[in-house]
């Protein structure tokens, strides 16, 4: 298990090195790759054997370390019998879909989540990953205004536009264009309407 | 707000967050807070179409104009733009590198006319807020780009969950999605041999650096950037504190490190400063890690007051212009990396003249 709990009131986490888990982690390398940010853990001795930088280390898999490490952190609560529900690796899981069509595959390869509705579709999986990377597992920051508690039946601006856009899609797809270019007008109206709300507020003119 | 802007714009305007000046400026070269947030009932910008990419956009920019939380705001189009103008933006750290190199979706930029709040729409999450202010300065920083978000979430619902807090496209930014980072000059540390067991260090109190050694070995310019990693169960004062200690700490040893250069090894501290400034007044060809490496040298002397003659504000503003694009943006062509080493060599030998 590359990640332990310093045993300091503090609650400061101690790193493992993800390539011996013997050593203490002292080097945090990212890496980019055509876009993807990576993440490595390692002790200086690895880093030394593997030439940090080097070919060796190029395209690295953080989602497949996390997943690992997720896998590796449930055996040993198991192993532990701290856990009474965790007797299944990730191998062992069953495979997860999301409505959006993310699927436990997706979130191996990339690391990424499709949609907000994944965390709660990939919980059983996310949970021993994200105690591993955070200091805690319940949010404790800030909320977010009102906007957040949307009211359906008064739909904002940017949502109806986000409808509208769909709908466009499908009328230039069946070659409806009368119907297109009415609702092209349309999301135009409302993105005048909101530009416009914020010039009655008032700026006087110079 | 329809209309998009040219980089050219930008060239001639200072960045704010190198010329101003701020709190303990001469180690922390700046300070930065992003903020990762998502629309709710969208999926993440990996995973939809173009439609949805574009009303995100469209959402975005309502929500600026309509709550005027950005000072005058300029519009960039990312999608349409030729990879040397991406370059300008990455150089004058508006954007992330994953914003200016992963594919062309559609992806805008949106920042105020001081450069130093900006919004980057469809990046990895549909809105990512950023501040980057001079010196070193969490808690200005996190007001400012606090208020944005306040601003902003008055007219988009975000992706959030009371337990989880806000959603990311990657799990490592849940919950407050705050990545809170200080760009460090730490100059006589590493001339000192000192840099390797405080990196060690900071690693240990559970703070990510990238720059000398910290990531890969190569050192550039002697900088480094210190930041949080955990995002989940702390909140965004605890994380900034904790962060504040840590980057005091080091900005203590790093003023200790120069004192005791400056008193105990006078000529080789002396000595690496004045190479540094010599090869920047006789160069005819210079490669960018050699310009970064000896500018670090030379404002170290400029700090440290062994050299009078130069402003830091020149050393500060040639550590953004002689960067390949910004270079190519004032020579007004295409350069090869050879005539970019003579272009770079020449701008550095006019400025320090002046």
């Amino acid at each position: 298990m590359p990640i332990e709990k310093c045993s300091s009131k503090t609650g400061l986490f101690k790193m493992k090195c993800d390539i011996c888990h013997k050593n203490e982690a002292t080097i945090h390398v990212q890496e980019v790759l055509n876009g993807t940010k990576n993440t490595l853990n390692i002790c200086a001795e690895c880093a030394a054997e593997h030439n940090i930088g080097g070919d060796d280390l190029n395209g690295f898999n953080l989602a497949e370390i996390l997943y690992n490490l997720s896998s590796q952190m449930l055996q040993n609560q198991s192993d532990d019998q701290e856990s009474e529900d965790s007797n299944d690796t990730l191998d062992d899981a069953p495979e997860l879909t999301c409505s959006c069509g993310w699927d436990t595959s997706k979130f191996r390869e990339g690391g990424r989540l499709g949609c907000p509705e994944c965390y709660n579709v990939f919980a059983p999986i996310l949970a021993s990953a994200l105690h591993g990377m955070h200091k805690g597992s319940v949010h404790i920051g800030k909320r977010p205004s009102s906007a957040t508690k949307i009211d359906d039946s008064s739909p904002r601006p940017a949502l109806t536009i986000l409808a509208l856009q769909k709908e466009l899609e499908e009328s230039v797809k069946n070659e409806n264009y009368e119907r297109a270019a009415k609702l092209r007008d349309e999301i135009n109206a409302i993105k005048k309407a909101a530009a416009s709300e914020k010039r009655d507020k008032g700026v006087p003119a110079a | 707000m329809n209309e998009y802007f040219d980089t050219d714009m930008l060239l001639d305007r200072r960045v704010s967050w190198l010329a101003d000046g701020g709190p303990d400026d001469d180690i922390a070269i700046s300070t930065r807070i992003r903020l990762a947030r998502n629309v709710s009932g969208i999926p993440f910008p990996t995973h939809i179409d173009n439609h949805e990419l574009a009303a995100v956009i469209a959402f975005a920019e309502m929500a600026v104009e309509k709550t005027e939380c950005l000072n005058d705001p300029m519009c960039f189009n990312i999608a349409g733009m030729e990879p040397i103008d991406k370059q300008i933006l990455l150089e004058r750290r508006l954007v992330s590198y994953e914003f200016s190199a992963s594919p062309p979706v559609m992806k805008t930029l949106i920042v105020n006319r001081d450069e130093d709040v900006s919004l980057m729409v469809n990046e990895e999450d549909h809105l990512r807020l950023q501040t980057i202010h001079s010196g070193f300065c969490l808690s200005d920083a996190w007001s400012v780009i606090d208020k944005v978000d306040d601003a902003l979430s008055s007219e988009i619902p975000y992706a959030f969950d009371s337990d989880l807090g806000y959603l990311t496209s990657c799990p490592t930014n849940v919950g407050t999605g705050i990545r809170a980072s200080v760009m460090l000059h730490l100059p006589g540390l590493v001339l000192s041999d000192q840099v390797r067991p405080v990196i060690q260090g900071v690693n240990k109190l559970g703070m990510a650096v990238r720059g000398i050694f910290g990531e890969g070995s190569d050192n550039l310019g002697n900088l480094c950037q210190i930041s949080n990693q955990s995002t989940l169960g702390e909140s965004e004062d605890g994380i900034i504190q904790r962060l504040q200690l840590v980057v005091s700490q080091i900005i203590n040893h790093e003023k200790n490190a120069r004192r005791k250069l400056l008193r105990e090894r006078t000529e080789f501290l002396r000595d690496s400063v004045g190479r540094a400034y010599g090869i920047l007044n006789n160069a005819y060809v210079m490669n960018s890690k050699e310009a970064l490496n000896s500018l670090s040298m030379l404002r170290l002397g400029v700090d440290m007051k062994l050299i009078k003659s130069i402003d830091i504000k020149t050393v500060n503003e040639l550590f953004i212009l002689a960067q390949p694009a910004h270079l190519q943006k004032y020579a007004g062509k295409v350069l090869d990396q050879e005539e970019r080493d003579v272009a770079r060599a020449s701008l550095i030998r006019e400025r320090l003249k002046q």
